[in-house]
């Protein structure tokens, strides 16, 4: 059985699930990027634009658990004012967290209040819910990538 | 005998019907609090030793060799056809065919109907449907161009009988409804809908997963024409389930499968169809499976399906009660007829994040859309928490869930 230690609900989760950070409400039109977890229909829209060549604005609109809300909330804070060589490394870092890989010291630190996502390990079928927002992020990076701006998010028909 | 009135509950009620050092499961997880029996449910020694023993004594392939070993082999896969069939009430074992489970059985319905529908005939389904009562009718419609339509509930979880009357026309070929929702819990009144659809001249398409495994079900009575239903669900093997097929309708349809010992007669150009049932069991068998469900079935028959129905319907009454008197909680439905599966939702809390904390009170319960999808966006909600029981469960395991789910408001729902 597992050992309290390794409870998801971290006190740094809590704090960002009762007290998100950079989220407002994103109408569609404006979302650069949706996406949904199948497994329990959560939803997250992010918009972000490029100056100087950093991000800024990253917010989100988030209809989702506590995991996936304080994931959104902490990617935000760390990521707002980097470029998108380093959100895409970071973001890399954040999958092979939850993944369970080996994390090194200086990893750690970059990644701040975000290792308490580390627990995430132990509990499979929730790291989609962590991975939620650092997804459509990524969806939305690549729609800044093509000249052509916004992507479609397009939903299995059915 | 006493005089008894409905109400009358014996002084036992709510005490579990099985002891749980029947189940091998809880000597490992001594704490645990299994309440996802809608999921599946666990298995008692005697089940598992019965798979043992097959194995160990009694193995070979099934309708093949011509030696000893095989013919007993083949004798057990045969007398556990005789026993789950009997479970049923179904007499002739011709009409019993053995499935991987009800997502099979319903698909081999669907794929052999093709061949007795016709452009613009209609299939009618209900609100309560699991995906696996949708996904093959809505296919069966798209590749035939049928029109699929689809029973509401009214909001108590209950079907809406009236729209059913109205929705039964001469153009229904195929009425499939669940017996039991997965969600709700409703026990759906199947010998009416039955003779509704059957005087619409409709065949009949039974989703009993969740009613198989809580009440007396017999297929005489109830006049359909196919009947499926899944082992795992009611202390069997998983990958063994049961298609009840009345004969008249097995004869007139093609296999759903082909290849080994469906056939009678061979040729390079063609094939003759085996006997019922072997003309719908293609390949070689699950007969461990089908072995064990009936080690399953001996089990459920040694507690009687009438005691376990009302152990069902206590446990959920209850659960309903405690859960519906905690503030902020919503209870889905509250169908007059129910058995032991409820959900709810407590807005502002995600049913993911509850059953986690849920499970760290050693409670288990399923979270998330349970393959409902369409029924739970009707009841405005997207995703639930879902506790269902067995006869392995009891009412104090109702009050610690109910008390822990308290808990786990005041933890998320806490300012700081
Ligand atoms: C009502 C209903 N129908 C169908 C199924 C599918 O059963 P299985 O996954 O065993 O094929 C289930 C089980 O989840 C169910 O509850």
């Amino acid at each position: 059985m597992r050992s309290p230690s390794e409870d998801p609900y971290t006190d740094a989760v809590m704090r960002h699930f009762r007290n998100p950070r950079h989220r407002r409400p994103v109408p569609p039109g404006e979302a650069l990027a949706e996406e949904n977890n199948p497994l329990c229909g959560d939803r997250i829209r992010v918009t972000l634009r490029l100056a100087d060549g950093v991000v800024r604005g990253l917010e989100y609109d988030i209809c989702g658990c506590a995991l996936s809300t304080a994931s959104a909330s902490m990617m935000s804070c760390i990521l707002n004012g980097k470029t998108p060589a380093e959100v895409r490394r970071l973001t890399a870092l954040f999958q092979r967290l939850v993944a369970g890989g080996e994390i090194s010291g200086k990893e750690r630190s970059e990644l701040g209040e975000v290792v308490a996502f580390q627990q995430i390990r132990s509990y499979p079928v929730r790291r989609k819910c962590a991975l939620l927002p650092w997804r459509a992020l990524e969806k939305a990076l690549a729609t800044l990538d093509r000249p052509a701006g916004r992507g479609s998010s397009k939903e299995a028909g059915g | 005998m006493g005089k008894r009135t409905e109400q009358a509950k014996p002084l036992d009620a709510g005490a579990r019907l099985a002891p749980r050092r029947d189940f091998p499961i809880f000597e490992n997880w001594p704490d645990l609090i299994y309440l996802d029996n809608a999921a599946t449910t666990h298995k008692p020694a005697a089940v598992l030793s019965r798979l043992d023993e097959f194995y160990r004594l009694t193995y070979a392939n099934v309708h093949r060799g011509v030696y000893r070993l095989a013919e007993e082999a083949t004798a057990a896969y045969e007398e556990a056809r005789r026993q789950v069939a009997a479970f049923i009430g179904c007499e002739d074992t011709g009409e019993l065919i053995f499935t991987r489970g009800t997502t099979e059985g319903i698909n081999l319905a669907a794929g052999s109907l093709d061949s007795l529908v016709q452009d613009g005939d209609e299939i009618l389904v209900t609100a309560l449907e699991h995906h696996s009562n949708l996904i093959p009718w809505q296919q069966l419609c798209r590749r035939r161009s049928l029109r699929l339509r689809v029973c509401p509930v009214t909001p108590a979880g209950e079907l809406d009988l009236a729209a059913l009357e109205r929705m039964l026309t001469p153009r229904t070929r195929v009425a499939a409804f669940a017996m039991v929702s997965n969600a709700l819990g409703t026990v759906v009144p199947a010998v009416k809908v039955i003779a509704a659809a059957r005087q619409a001249g409709a065949v009949t398409v039974v989703d009993a997963a969740q009613a198989v495994p809580c009440l007396p079900v017999a297929v005489g009575d109830l006049g359909c024409d196919f009947l499926v239903f899944s082992g795992h669900k009611m202390l069997g093997p998983m990958g063994i389930g049961v298609l009840y097929g009345r004969r008249e309708i097995l004869e007139k349809l093609p296999p759903y499968m082909t290849g080994g010992e469906m056939i009678s007669r061979v040729g390079w150009d063609g094939a003759q169809w085996a006997e019922l049932p072997q003309k719908f069991e293609a390949g070689t068998p699950n007969a461990a499976g089908a072995v064990g469900l009936a080690a399953a079935v001996r089990y459920l028959e040694e507690i009687g399906m009438d005691r376990i129905r009302a152990h069902e319907t206590e446990l959920g009454r209850r659960a309903r009660e405690l859960l519906g008197r905690i503030p902020g909680v919503r209870v889905l439905g509250c169908p007059a007829a129910c058995c032991g599966i409820v959900s709810f939702v407590v807005p502002g809390i995600h049913p993911h994040d509850l059953a986690q904390f849920l499970a760290r009170e050693n409670i288990a319960v399923r979270a998330g859309r349970l393959c409902a999808q369409p029924l739970l966006r009707t009841l405005g909600v997207e995703a639930v928490t879902r506790v269902s029981f067995y006869v392995y469960n009891d009412l104090a395991e109702v009050e610690k869930m109910a008390e822990a789910v308290e808990k786990g408001i005041r933890f998320f729902k806490a300012k700081k």
